[in-house]
Formats: C-alpha cells, sequence, structure tokens
C-alpha cells in the first residue's frame, strides 16, 4: 500500500475495531436495529396520521433517510469526541495527515453501520406495512444512499467540531438530526412551512431524499443527487474550517475545544 | 420521609439543569419538532391541536422518564454515590422515588412550555372542556412516570449498556401508546400490547377531558398500571440489594 494511504488505512482499521469494542454485534442485533425499525415504524404512521395515505407513503421513503442519518450524523459524533475524552486530539494536530481526515476514516464504520441499519430498516418496515415492492427500489438506490450517507456525514462531524467548545456534541447531534426530520423531507413535503423549507435546502438528506423518490418513481434523480453532493462538500468544508479554527485557537489562544 | 422525597427531587433537578445540554434535547427540541412536523399537515382545529399537543406532552414525558428518570441510579454509580445511597440511614427507595419525582416533574413543565410557546408561536388555540379533569389526568400521568422511571431505573443499573437499552425502549412505548399514532393505525397484531401500557390510558383520559365527559375506566387503569409498575420497581430494587450484599457480584462505582 503506497506512503499516502497506509496511515488512512490504519486510522480506518482502528476507527472499526473501536467501533466494533463500543458497539458489539450482539448490541446492534438486540437494539440498534430494532430501535431504527421502530422509530422508522413510527414516523411512517406519523406521516399517514398527519398527511393522509400518500403523506405515509412520502414517510417511508423519508424513514430511509432519518434512519441513515442516527449513524452518520448522531452516532459520528462519538468520533471526535473519543479523542476528546482520552485527551488524544493533540496527536492528531501533531500527525502529517490532516486531522479532519483521520477523524473521517476513522468515521468510516458509522457511515457502512448507517447504510446497512437503513437497509435493514426500510427492508423490514415495507415489510409490515405492506410496501415491499417500494422497499427493494429504496434498497437498491445504492448511488443515492452511498452520496448521502457521505454528505450527512459531514454534517456530523462538523457539528461535533462547532460544538466541542461548549461540550455540547451530544445537543448538536440530536437538534441536527431532529432539524433535518423537520427541515429534510423526510416527513414533511415542501410547501407546508416555508421557513422550515429554506434551512432544508442547506441541509444533507433533502436533495437525496428527493434523489430517493425520483429513483422509486423511475424519474430523474441525477440533478438532485448532483445538489445533494454539492451540499455534503460544502459541509467537509465547514467541517474542515472547523477543525482548523480550533486547531489554530489551541495553538495560539490557549484555547482547545477538544481538550 | 417527607423531608427524603423533597432533597431528591430537589436535588435531581439540579442534576437535570446542569445537564442542560441533554435537557434541550429532550425537553425543547424533540417536543417542538414533533409540534411543528405534526400540525403542519392539521387544519387549524382547536380539539384536533390540544389532541396532538397533549399526545406530544405525553410522549416528552415518556422520553424524559426512560432517558433522564431511567437513569437515576446509573447516574449514582458514575458519580459514586450508589454505595452511600445504598447503605445510608434513610430507605435508599425514598431516595430513588425522590429523584425519579424530581425528574419527571421538571421534565413534564419543560415540555409543557415548550408545546405551548410553540402553539402560541403557530398561533393555534387549545381547548378543555374539563380543566380539572385533565389536571388530574396530567397528575395520573406523572404517577405512573414516577413509578416507571423508578422500575427502569433498578433494572437499568443491572445492565452495562443502559443506554442502549433506553434507546431500544423508547419507540415500543409511542408506537402502542396510542398517542400520536392511534392505536387503529398500528397492525392489529401489535394492538393488544398497548394494554399494559400506562401512557395509552393517559391519553384516554386527557381526550376525554378536552372533550369534557372524564374516563374514570381509564383513570383506574393508569393508577392501576402505576401500582404495577412500582411493585415491578420495587422487586427490582430487591434484586439490586441482593447482588450488592449478598453476593458482591454488582458494580457499585
Amino acid at each position: 500500500m503506497s506512503d499516502l494511504l497506509f496511515p488512512y488505512a490504519e486510522a480506518a482499521r482502528a476507527g472499526l475495531r473501536d467501533h466494533l469494542v463500543a458497539n458489539p454485534y450482539r448490541l446492534t442485533l438486540t437494539t440498534t436495529w430494532p430501535r431504527a425499525v421502530l422509530q422508522g415504524l413510527f414516523f411512517t404512521l406519523l406521516g399517514g396520521v398527519a398527511y393522509g395515505p400518500a403523506g405515509e407513503d412520502f414517510a417511508f421513503v423519508g424513514t430511509a433517510g432519518l434512519i441513515l442519518v442516527l449513524s452518520t450524523v448522531a452516532g459520528i459524533s462519538e468520533v471526535p469526541g473519543t479523542d476528546k475524552a482520552m485527551g488524544t486530539t493533540y496527536r492528531l494536530r501533531l500527525g502529517r495527515p490532516p486531522a479532519l481526515a483521520v477523524v473521517a476514516a476513522r468515521s468510516l464504520p458509522w457511515l457502512l453501520e448507517g447504510l446497512v441499519t437503513t437497509v435493514v430498516g426500510v427492508a423490514l418496515i415495507g415489510l409490515v406495512t405492506g410496501r415491499a415492492g417500494t422497499a427493494v427500489a429504496v434498497v437498491t438506490a445504492v448511488p443515492v444512499l452511498v452520496v448521502t450517507a457521505v454528505s450527512s456525514c459531514a454534517l456530523g462531524l462538523a457539528g461535533a467540531a462547532l460544538s466541542a467548545a461548549r461540550d455540547a456534541e451530544i445537543l448538536a447531534a440530536n437538534a441536527l438530526t431532529y432539524l433535518i426530520l423537520a427541515a429534510g423531507g423526510v416527513l414533511v413535503p415542501a410547501g407546508r412551512i416555508g421557513w422550515l423549507d429554506a434551512v432544508g435546502e442547506v441541509l444533507p438528506v433533502t436533495h437525496g431524499l428527493r434523489a430517493l423518490r425520483a429513483w422509486v418513481d423511475g424519474g430523474a434523480w441525477l440533478p438532485e443527487l448532483a445538489a445533494e453532493a454539492l451540499v455534503g462538500l460544502g459541509w467537509w468544508l465547514v467541517a474542515w474550517a472547523a477543525y482548523r479554527r480550533a486547531a489554530a485557537a489551541a495553538r495560539r489562544e490557549d484555547k482547545d475545544a477538544f481538550a | 420521609m417527607t423531608e427524603v422525597l423533597l432533597a431528591g427531587a430537589g436535588q435531581q433537578m439540579k442534576v437535570f439543569l446542569s445537564a442542560w445540554r441533554f435537557t434541550v434535547v429532550l425537553g425543547v427540541v424533540q417536543p417542538a419538532v414533533l409540534v411543528l412536523v405534526t400540525l403542519a399537515g392539521r387544519p387549524d382545529d382547536p380539539v384536533g391541536t390540544t389532541r396532538t399537543a397533549t399526545a406530544v406532552v405525553l410522549t416528552g414525558i415518556w422520553s424524559t422518564t426512560v432517558w433522564a428518570g431511567a437513569g437515576v441510579l446509573r447516574r449514582e454509580r458514575v458519580e459514586g454515590t450508589l454505595a452511600a445511597t445504598l447503605i445510608s440511614v434513610r430507605d435508599p427507595r425514598l431516595v430513588v422515588v425522590g429523584k425519579s419525582i424530581g425528574s419527571s416533574l421538571l421534565s413534564t413543565a419543560l415540555v409543557l412550555v415548550t408545546v405551548g410557546a410553540v402553539l402560541a408561536a403557530l398561533r393555534r388555540p387549545v381547548t378543555v372542556e374539563h380543566p380539572a379533569a385533565f389536571a388530574l389526568a396530567l397528575a395520573a400521568a406523572l404517577l405512573s412516570a414516577v413509578a416507571l422511571g423508578v422500575a427502569l431505573s433498578c433494572l437499568f443499573v443491572l445492565t452495562r449498556h443502559a443506554i442502549h437499552v433506553s434507546s431500544a425502549l423508547m419507540y415500543p412505548v409511542l408506537l402502542l401508546g396510542g398517542m400520536l399514532i392511534p392505536l387503529p393505525a398500528v397492525p392489529a397484531a401489535l394492538r393488544p400490547l398497548s394494554w399494559p401500557v400506562s401512557l395509552r390510558w393517559a391519553n384516554d383520559v386527557l381526550r376525554a377531558a378536552v372533550a369534557g365527559s372524564p374516563d374514570l375506566r381509564a383513570l383506574g387503569l393508569v393508577l392501576l398500571l402505576s401500582a404495577g409498575y412500582a411493585a415491578g420497581g420495587a422487586l427490582a430494587f430487591r434484586a439490586v440489594d441482593r447482588l450488592v450484599r449478598r453476593k458482591g457480584t454488582l458494580d457499585l462505582v
């Protein structure tokens, strides 16, 4: 393996080991997956209660995005949080690879977990609610799911970095997840609450879900997927800037948000 | 006894407030979003709005019970005070009950304020035909939350994965509680499982109070189930006590 890739491969391997220690398969089977399925089922049914049968169909596809962000926005905040708790952030900063790149590599298990949990959740909810056909269409939308997962990881890491100084990573992760629920087109169709729609345009998952619905309906999904990728790129830049700012503040002002 | 309960309640409220980030998620963010996404699709109808609001309040009560109230003993262990609590002069059960009361009271108040603020911002009026019955129903729901909090708190100290269990427990009750999701919308095979969920009956009592016709049967069921939860909590506490004193197999720190 080239010298360039080796540090990231090692970071990914370390991240996977950390992830498996904190989230053994027994927990995944008995709590993570059931929670995702039940939460998805809850919001699918809520979509029907609030917006009628069409609302339930809408929310069913939307829960793919919701289940995804449980890992890629909420869960992923554990990764930089672990360095903060262990007091090892300075090691990331002293290393050659950029800190965000190492953290991103270590976050790969969360991205994979998000994708797998989404597939499992959508499949089971589809079976329970009589939407097996739609479920198959959703889980086979691999490019859409992967791009949405990557863009939402950026939001998760950016949120963790920006809230670290106030020890508010849990608040940020959960607040962002609920914001996506409210503004990301998960449950609420566009055009109901104007200001929420505007917020949703700059959040990951919003365009990803539009692409997903277009994929399911056999329509043009690529433009919305491109928009999702662009939004994700924006959030990666925010995460990068937040990490650089935290490192600069630690060096010059002795204010380490990750200490 | 009152002194211990009040001290425990007061201390737990301070803990709740000091962990403000967590408190904000459960008491502000979640109820605000649920009210928004649910009412966005509904016409401006005071009765429907009130039913949605009460459902969100009950949802908030359950969320804070399963995350905060159920974590009372776990927090004691993290802070290194579990052993002192268990061997203190005062009955440790009173300490746990007092803390559960404090947690449930403060979280319910916060959720009520949040829901009220969102409704005011959305200019959605509410209507309650029988306010006294409504207040009684809310008190019964609180009592149930306290009993549940105590029972879960004892159970959660017996496992190392309490956070994951809390996470997994939340949505079954939200699905079966008949609060935001009416029971007819739940798959038929699952509906009988709603019977032992006290919040389902608390929701019925609150809806009846909104309509002006108190539902004493449902109120009785809330109280009966709360007594059942309290009995379960007593058994779970005896298990904790046995593991600590006789077997010495429970981690106290």
